[in-house]
């Protein structure tokens, strides 16, 4: 019994310190968002008759620029149904066919901890099932964990509960991050494209006949390479939530960041780094060209402090790597 | 920050009036140790003199951090942003006899795994109590005891097991009140209660001990694993506090020592368990105007298995 909605605990948590302290309220996720295989080996990730084999139907793929998860080795693999096609009249926000689904598997020091699922369910925005399976020690299979886990296996690593899912997912329509045009787009480094045969790519998607218009052109991240790495960490890790096509309502997402930013890439705006939201919404205001030390982004990055870090879920260890490109392309810009 | 977050905190629950009281010993003419403005001191709500009806309302808003002991869900801990709020009624039957009942709510942003909070509440326990009060004699005199006893009904809410939310939340609520009032805010259970303050007052301060002793005899599971329920939990309190002031002012503090002896949950058996001794301490300002006191203070856990917790708790108290 709820006698005190949510969002009245929403309200007093959001009164006691703003985005501050609470930058996320999850709602329960719907029933059927919750009704998930209890095993891994149920969710048509393996092939039935050899468990330790990744299904014929299933194709690993790698996206472009990664969500840092404090360094945990990451494989993801994607299942589209036969003869669906993905909806590529928006080249940012791909509409997946129902029965679409997408697996994360994470890797922390070694020990293979759990394997995400997130399948389309429905037409509607949000209609995903996102949950994750932790791996059971003897690696015969993974369980369900709805509720997640603290520092899973013996590792650093936090398994998320099914509620938090959409606290990222749901910050674009598409539901699916890592699976997109940019993301999949040959011709750079890492990614999909990097030359790997068993890896899926924009280039197979489309000889595949898998979209329903494929791209106009060749799709390049602008710049140097550091204006590329640092425009493409910034679309990984913090654009899903800040930008400006977040699907509206909030049944499907638990907090909209009260701002302006924009650090999501977009196909028709890779000109010039310039060009990209990126520097039309943050240069100027989270980014002072030329001085590190007075971006805010930079303090954002290099903290792990729960009421300050950036991105403020699923990690607890700063990206070192990251925080030096960030910086290196900063210091570059011009004042 | 956090001192930022907890005094915008502050702010909001007085400006909205919303915190507890009740009818300061004596009528009110002077601090009352006994009658701080936390839910602890709510037991040890004295008749008074006066009136014979008192409301009361306590609403706490802390930074929580409480052992969660089930393994059915392999996240042990819940931590986050509790809310509680305790709505009180007393009846006065005689001038030395009360009769009170108590709701208690909380709602929760429980931290998850990932660092996500999700909004949770759930009804507490409510509790119908009696209260004695008389004045001591012979080499006691001048002091003032309390005698209570009650009953709290079990119908806190639970559930479901895949996540525990309204467990978590009640966990919350309970480790922001310093494990305190456990009969409140444990699910599953009917709680006995009885305990006893002793008071003594002087022009302008006064010192009351108390001790409470709240059985929790359980009922059902709550959902919680049932090879960690235990058939009886027992939680006794030892409180000390002291108080100055004059008319329309009070100022209070004190100290307490909880001992979960036995948890009414047991706790998973692994290395670092977390101590089943919590004290605690908390300070408060009181404003008094006319039948309404109004409280405003902080309290916190020292060290043990509530470790990190602190707890801002605004009061209202109202004779009619």
């Amino acid at each position: 019994m709820k006698l005190l909605p949510s969002a009245l605990v929403a309200c007093l948590g959001v009164a006691t310190g703003g985005c501050d302290i609470i930058y996320y309220m999850c709602d329960e996720p719907p029933a059927a968002r919750l009704e998930a295989p209890a095993l891994l080996s149920q969710t048509g990730l393996y092939d039935p008759l050899a468990s330790d084999r990744v299904a014929g139907d299933v194709r690993a793929f790698r996206p472009r620029f990664e969500l840092w998860s404090d360094g945990a080795d990451k494989r993801r693999w994607v299942h589209l149904p036969p003869g669906a096609r993905i909806d590529t009249s928006d080249m940012d926000a791909w509409r997946f066919p129902v029965g679409t689904r997408l697996w994360k598997e994470f890797t922390r020091d070694g020990v293979r901890v759990e394997t995400r699922l997130l399948e389309r369910i429905g037409e509607g925005d949000g209609d995903w099932l996102a949950v994750a399976y932790l791996w059971r020690e003897d690696g015969s299979d993974a369980d369900l964990a709805l509720a997640g886990v603290i520092d899973a296996r013996g590792t650093g690593h936090d398994v998320p509960a099914a509620a938090e899912c959409q606290a990222c997912h749901g910050g674009r329509a598409s539901g699916a991050l890592g699976f997109s045009a940019i993301q999949l787009a040959g011709g750079g480094e890492g990614g999909g494209g990097d030359g790997d045969d068993e890896l899926l790519d924009l280039d197979d998607l489309v000889a595949s006949g898998w979209l329903s218009e494929p791209p106009a052109g060749a799709i390049e991240v602008p710049g140097s390479a550091t204006e590329r790495a640092a425009l493409g960490y910034l679309h990984a890790n913090c654009g899903h939530c800040h930008n400006q096509a977040r699907p509206a309502g909030g049944a499907s997402r638990c907090y909209d960041p009260d701002n302006e930013l924009d650090f999501w890439l977009q196909v028709d705006r890779l000109q010039s780094p310039e060009d990209t939201p990126t520097y039309q919404s943050a240069v100027g205001t989270v980014i002072a060209p030329g001085d590190p030390g007075a971006s805010g982004v930079i303090g954002r990055a290099s903290t792990r402090d729960r009421f300050v870090q950036m991105p403020p879920l699923g990690t607890e260890l700063v990206d070192r790597q990251a925080v030096e490109i960030l910086e290196d392309w900063i210091r570059e810009m011009r004042p | 920050m956090r001192a930022r977050a907890l005094l915008a905190a502050a702010l909001v629950l007085a400006a909205s009036g919303r915190a507890r009281a009740e009818p300061a010993a004596g009528g009110g003419d002077g601090p009352d140790a006994a009658g701080g403005a936390s839910p602890g001191a709510a037991r040890g709500a004295s008749p008074g003199a006066g009136r014979r009806v008192s409301i009361d309302l306590d609403a706490g808003l802390a930074i929580a951090s409480a052992p969660f002991p089930d393994d059915a869900i392999p996240e042990v801990e819940s931590a986050g942003l509790a809310n509680f709020v305790v709505l009180g009624a007393g009846y006065r039957l005689r001038p030395d006899l009360e009769i009170r009942l108590r709701l208690p709510w909380t709602g929760s942003a429980v931290a998850m795994p990932a660092g996500a909070h999700r909004g949770t509440s759930a009804r507490g326990n409510p509790e119908l109590s009696l209260a004695h009060r008389r004045a001591l004699a012979g080499r006691l005199r001048g002091v003032a005891l309390e005698l209570r006893g009650g009953v709290a009904a079990p119908l806190a809410s639970h559930g479901p097991a895949r996540d525990l939310m309204d467990d978590r939340s009640l966990a919350l609520a309970d480790a922001a009140t310093l494990w305190r009032e456990p009969h409140l805010f444990t699910p599953g259970v009917v709680g006995l209660t009885a305990g006893a303050t002793a008071e003594r007052r002087w022009q302008r301060g006064a010192v009351a001990v108390s001790a409470e002793l709240p059985l929790l005899v359980r009922l059902h599971d709550a959902e919680l694993d049932p090879a960690r329920t235990r058939a009886v939990g027992l939680v006794p309190e030892l409180a000390l506090r002291g108080s100055i002031g004059g008319t329309w002012w009070a100022l209070s503090a004190g100290g307490h020592l909880a001992l979960r002896a036995p948890a009414p949950v047991r706790a998973p058996e692994r290395a670092g368990d977390p101590s089943a001794v919590q004290p605690g301490l908390e300070m408060f300002a009181t404003v008094r105007a006319g039948p309404v006191d109004l409280s405003l203070g902080g309290a916190g856990a020292l060290g043990g298995a509530l470790s990190g917790t602190r707890v801002i708790t605004a009061a209202v108290r109202a004779r009619l």
